[in-house]
Protein backbone atom coordinates (compact mmCIF):
# COMPACT_ATOMS: atom_id res chain seq x y z
CA UNK A 1 0.00 0.00 0.00
CA UNK A 2 1.20 3.59 -0.90
CA UNK A 3 1.34 6.07 1.69
CA UNK A 4 0.69 9.58 0.99
CA UNK A 5 3.68 12.04 0.55
CA UNK A 6 3.31 14.77 3.64
CA UNK A 7 3.59 18.66 2.68
CA UNK A 8 7.38 18.94 3.82
CA UNK A 9 7.66 15.91 1.25
CA UNK A 10 6.16 17.88 -1.55
CA UNK A 11 8.46 21.04 -0.53
CA UNK A 12 11.85 18.48 -0.79
CA UNK A 13 10.56 17.04 -4.05
CA UNK A 14 9.71 20.32 -5.54
CA UNK A 15 12.62 22.07 -4.45
CA UNK A 16 14.92 19.51 -6.12
CA UNK A 17 12.49 19.21 -9.22
CA UNK A 18 13.61 23.42 -9.22
CA UNK A 19 16.89 23.72 -8.30
CA UNK A 20 19.50 24.28 -10.59
CA UNK A 21 20.71 20.91 -12.84
CA UNK A 22 21.06 20.28 -16.16
CA UNK A 23 17.85 18.66 -16.01
CA UNK A 24 16.64 21.94 -15.28
CA UNK A 25 18.78 24.05 -17.34
CA UNK A 26 17.83 22.13 -20.29
CA UNK A 27 14.23 21.83 -19.65
CA UNK A 28 13.89 25.59 -19.30
CA UNK A 29 16.52 26.02 -22.39
CA UNK A 30 13.73 23.59 -24.17
CA UNK A 31 10.76 26.08 -23.14
CA UNK A 32 13.39 29.32 -24.18
CA UNK A 33 13.10 27.86 -27.75
CA UNK A 34 9.83 27.40 -27.52
CA UNK A 35 8.86 30.37 -26.60
CA UNK A 36 11.06 32.31 -29.25
CA UNK A 37 9.72 29.43 -31.73
CA UNK A 38 6.14 30.80 -31.05
CA UNK A 39 6.84 34.83 -31.69
CA UNK A 40 9.34 34.25 -34.27
CA UNK A 41 7.12 31.54 -36.74
CA UNK A 42 5.22 33.30 -39.01
CA UNK A 43 1.94 30.99 -38.59
CA UNK A 44 1.37 30.79 -34.81
CA UNK A 45 3.44 33.93 -33.60
CA UNK A 46 3.35 37.56 -33.55
CA UNK A 47 4.49 37.80 -37.52
CA UNK A 48 0.98 36.60 -38.72
CA UNK A 49 -0.07 39.66 -40.78
CA UNK A 50 -3.75 39.48 -39.42
CA UNK A 51 -5.13 42.86 -37.60
CA UNK A 52 -5.07 42.31 -34.06
CA UNK A 53 -2.23 40.15 -34.24
CA UNK A 54 -3.82 36.27 -32.58
CA UNK A 55 -3.13 35.01 -29.84
CA UNK A 56 -2.64 37.79 -27.90
CA UNK A 57 1.12 38.70 -28.52
CA UNK A 58 1.49 39.89 -24.45
CA UNK A 59 1.00 36.58 -23.05
CA UNK A 60 3.92 34.83 -25.54
CA UNK A 61 6.09 37.82 -24.43
CA UNK A 62 5.87 36.99 -21.41
CA UNK A 63 6.06 33.66 -22.13
CA UNK A 64 9.39 34.62 -23.34
CA UNK A 65 10.56 36.86 -20.40
CA UNK A 66 9.97 34.22 -17.92
CA UNK A 67 11.87 31.54 -20.03
CA UNK A 68 14.38 33.81 -20.89
CA UNK A 69 15.00 34.49 -17.09
CA UNK A 70 15.01 30.75 -16.06
CA UNK A 71 17.36 29.79 -18.70
CA UNK A 72 19.64 32.57 -18.29
CA UNK A 73 19.93 31.91 -13.94
CA UNK A 74 20.35 28.54 -14.13
CA UNK A 75 23.22 28.41 -16.63
CA UNK A 76 24.56 31.38 -14.78
CA UNK A 77 24.45 29.28 -11.65
CA UNK A 78 25.55 26.37 -12.69
CA UNK A 79 28.27 28.19 -14.95
CA UNK A 80 29.22 29.64 -11.47
CA UNK A 81 29.17 26.46 -9.67
CA UNK A 82 31.71 25.28 -12.23
CA UNK A 83 33.78 28.19 -11.98
CA UNK A 84 33.63 27.39 -7.83
CA UNK A 85 34.87 23.99 -7.47
CA UNK B 1 39.94 18.27 -15.25
CA UNK B 2 39.76 21.61 -13.25
CA UNK B 3 40.73 23.61 -16.26
CA UNK B 4 37.91 21.32 -17.68
CA UNK B 5 35.26 22.55 -15.11
CA UNK B 6 36.27 25.99 -15.67
CA UNK B 7 35.80 26.19 -19.25
CA UNK B 8 32.08 24.49 -19.08
CA UNK B 9 32.17 26.64 -16.48
CA UNK B 10 32.57 29.84 -18.61
CA UNK B 11 30.68 28.42 -21.40
CA UNK B 12 27.68 28.07 -19.27
CA UNK B 13 27.71 32.03 -17.96
CA UNK B 14 28.45 32.79 -21.62
CA UNK B 15 25.41 30.66 -22.94
CA UNK B 16 23.62 32.54 -19.62
CA UNK B 17 24.42 36.11 -21.57
CA UNK B 18 23.32 34.96 -25.18
CA UNK B 19 20.14 33.63 -24.02
CA UNK B 20 19.37 37.25 -22.19
CA UNK B 21 20.85 38.69 -25.59
CA UNK B 22 18.62 36.93 -28.21
CA UNK B 23 15.64 37.57 -26.04
CA UNK B 24 16.41 41.20 -26.21
CA UNK B 25 16.69 41.30 -29.65
CA UNK B 26 13.58 39.12 -30.62
CA UNK B 27 10.97 41.17 -27.95
CA UNK B 28 12.88 44.23 -30.02
CA UNK B 29 11.50 42.67 -33.14
CA UNK B 30 8.13 41.29 -31.77
CA UNK B 31 7.39 44.80 -30.03
CA UNK B 32 8.06 46.58 -33.31
CA UNK B 33 5.46 43.36 -34.75
CA UNK B 34 2.86 44.61 -32.20
CA UNK B 35 2.94 48.59 -32.53
CA UNK B 36 2.64 47.99 -36.34
CA UNK B 37 -1.14 48.56 -36.67
CA UNK B 38 -1.58 49.11 -40.36
CA UNK B 39 -2.05 46.07 -42.11
CA UNK B 40 -2.46 45.75 -45.87
CA UNK B 41 -5.65 43.43 -46.32
CA UNK B 42 -5.25 43.32 -50.63
CA UNK B 43 -4.74 44.40 -53.40
CA UNK B 44 -7.38 44.10 -55.82
CA UNK B 45 -6.60 45.00 -59.61
CA UNK B 46 -9.54 45.70 -61.93
CA UNK B 47 -8.73 45.46 -65.30
CA UNK B 48 -11.28 47.06 -68.25
CA UNK B 49 -10.44 43.41 -70.17
CA UNK B 50 -12.41 41.62 -67.51
CA UNK B 51 -15.45 43.76 -67.45
CA UNK B 52 -15.96 43.95 -71.41
CA UNK B 53 -15.91 46.48 -74.55
CA UNK B 54 -16.91 49.80 -73.75
CA UNK B 55 -17.29 52.21 -76.74
CA UNK B 56 -15.95 55.75 -77.18
CA UNK B 57 -18.38 58.22 -74.89
CA UNK B 58 -20.43 55.18 -73.65
CA UNK B 59 -21.52 55.12 -69.90
CA UNK B 60 -21.43 51.57 -68.66
CA UNK B 61 -22.61 50.43 -64.99
CA UNK B 62 -21.15 47.19 -63.75
CA UNK B 63 -22.68 45.42 -60.83
CA UNK B 64 -21.79 41.99 -59.34
CA UNK B 65 -25.11 40.66 -61.57
CA UNK B 66 -23.10 41.29 -64.71
CA UNK B 67 -19.50 41.06 -63.14
CA UNK B 68 -19.48 38.16 -60.66
CA UNK B 69 -15.89 39.74 -59.36
CA UNK B 70 -17.43 42.82 -58.25
CA UNK B 71 -19.30 41.08 -55.30
CA UNK B 72 -17.72 40.70 -52.11
CA UNK B 73 -14.63 42.04 -53.62
CA UNK B 74 -13.28 42.69 -50.26
CA UNK B 75 -14.36 40.14 -47.31
CA UNK B 76 -12.34 40.60 -43.91
CA UNK B 77 -13.04 39.08 -40.66
CA UNK B 78 -12.02 41.91 -37.13
CA UNK B 79 -11.47 40.61 -34.14
CA UNK B 80 -11.76 44.50 -32.64
CA UNK B 81 -14.04 46.75 -32.39
CA UNK B 82 -13.53 50.18 -34.44
CA UNK B 83 -10.75 49.65 -37.28
CA UNK B 84 -10.92 51.56 -40.10
CA UNK B 85 -10.70 50.65 -43.54
CA UNK B 86 -8.51 52.68 -46.24
CA UNK B 87 -8.45 52.32 -49.69
CA UNK B 88 -6.01 53.72 -51.80
CA UNK B 89 -6.36 53.75 -55.76
CA UNK B 90 -4.75 54.89 -58.43
CA UNK B 91 -7.71 56.12 -60.32
CA UNK B 92 -6.44 59.68 -60.73
CA UNK B 93 -3.78 58.06 -63.12
CA UNK B 94 -6.17 56.07 -65.50
CA UNK B 95 -6.61 57.16 -68.90
CA UNK B 96 -9.05 56.63 -71.26
CA UNK B 97 -12.41 57.57 -69.09
CA UNK B 98 -14.28 60.88 -68.80
CA UNK B 99 -15.63 59.25 -65.95
CA UNK B 100 -14.36 56.15 -63.88
CA UNK B 101 -16.04 55.85 -60.18
CA UNK B 102 -16.19 52.78 -57.80
CA UNK B 103 -18.66 52.59 -55.47
CA UNK B 104 -17.98 50.72 -52.40
CA UNK B 105 -21.42 48.95 -51.32
CA UNK B 106 -21.80 46.91 -47.70
CA UNK B 107 -22.60 43.66 -48.99
CA UNK B 108 -22.00 42.02 -45.31
CA UNK B 109 -22.20 44.28 -42.04
CA UNK B 110 -22.10 43.28 -38.73
CA UNK B 111 -23.76 45.49 -35.89
CA UNK B 112 -27.06 47.80 -36.61
CA UNK B 113 -24.74 51.04 -38.07
CA UNK B 114 -24.91 50.13 -41.34
CA UNK B 115 -27.14 48.37 -43.04
CA UNK B 116 -26.54 46.00 -46.66
CA UNK B 117 -26.30 47.90 -49.64
CA UNK B 118 -25.41 51.01 -47.80
CA UNK B 119 -22.45 52.75 -49.67
CA UNK B 120 -19.40 52.91 -47.94
CA UNK B 121 -17.35 54.91 -50.14
CA UNK B 122 -16.99 56.30 -53.72
CA UNK B 123 -13.73 56.22 -55.50
CA UNK B 124 -13.60 58.40 -58.45
CA UNK B 125 -10.84 60.20 -60.29
CA UNK B 126 -11.05 62.93 -58.38
CA UNK B 127 -11.05 61.85 -55.57
CA UNK B 128 -8.88 58.02 -55.86
CA UNK B 129 -8.55 57.62 -51.84
CA UNK B 130 -11.17 56.83 -48.83
CA UNK B 131 -10.05 57.16 -45.50
CA UNK B 132 -11.84 55.38 -43.56
CA UNK B 133 -14.69 53.24 -43.02
CA UNK B 134 -15.22 52.79 -39.58
CA UNK B 135 -16.08 48.85 -39.20
CA UNK B 136 -17.37 49.43 -35.53
CA UNK B 137 -18.06 45.96 -34.58
CA UNK B 138 -16.44 42.53 -34.74
CA UNK B 139 -17.37 39.50 -37.31
CA UNK B 140 -16.96 39.20 -41.00
CA UNK B 141 -18.43 42.53 -43.19
CA UNK B 142 -17.87 42.37 -46.91
CA UNK B 143 -17.86 44.83 -49.74
CA UNK B 144 -19.62 45.06 -53.58
CA UNK B 145 -18.20 47.09 -55.93
CA UNK B 146 -19.80 48.96 -58.44
CA UNK B 147 -18.18 50.26 -61.69
CA UNK B 148 -19.57 53.28 -63.72
CA UNK B 149 -17.08 54.00 -66.50
CA UNK B 150 -17.47 56.68 -69.20
CA UNK B 151 -14.83 56.06 -72.43
CA UNK B 152 -13.62 59.32 -73.51
CA UNK B 153 -12.32 59.65 -77.44
CA UNK B 154 -8.97 56.94 -77.87
CA UNK B 155 -7.78 55.99 -81.62
CA UNK B 156 -7.30 52.36 -80.88
CA UNK B 157 -8.43 49.90 -77.81
CA UNK B 158 -7.11 51.34 -74.80
CA UNK B 159 -6.18 48.58 -72.03
CA UNK B 160 -6.63 50.18 -68.33
CA UNK B 161 -6.12 49.06 -65.08
CA UNK B 162 -7.34 50.38 -61.49
CA UNK B 163 -5.56 49.27 -58.53
CA UNK B 164 -6.89 49.55 -54.89
CA UNK B 165 -4.81 48.85 -51.86
CA UNK B 166 -7.42 47.88 -49.24
CA UNK B 167 -5.68 48.13 -45.97
CA UNK B 168 -6.84 48.22 -41.79
CA UNK B 169 -6.03 50.56 -39.22
CA UNK B 170 -6.81 50.96 -35.38
CA UNK B 171 -6.81 54.44 -35.25
CA UNK B 172 -8.29 57.26 -38.12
Amino acid sequence: MKSRMNFPEIINRTKSLVSPSYFTLIASIAAWIASIVLIMFPTIGLTTPVYPPNPTPVYQLIFLGVTTCLASLYSAILGYRQLKE
Amino acid sequence: MKKGRRLSGLLLIMLSITIVGVSAYVYEQASQTITQTIIEIATITLKNSALGNLNEGETQTYTQAGVANLGDAISLTTTTANVYLHLDSDLDSVSGYSTYSIVVKFSQVVGATYSVGDTATTLTVGSPDYSSIDLDATGTWAFDFEITTTASSVSSDTPSTVTIIVSAESTV
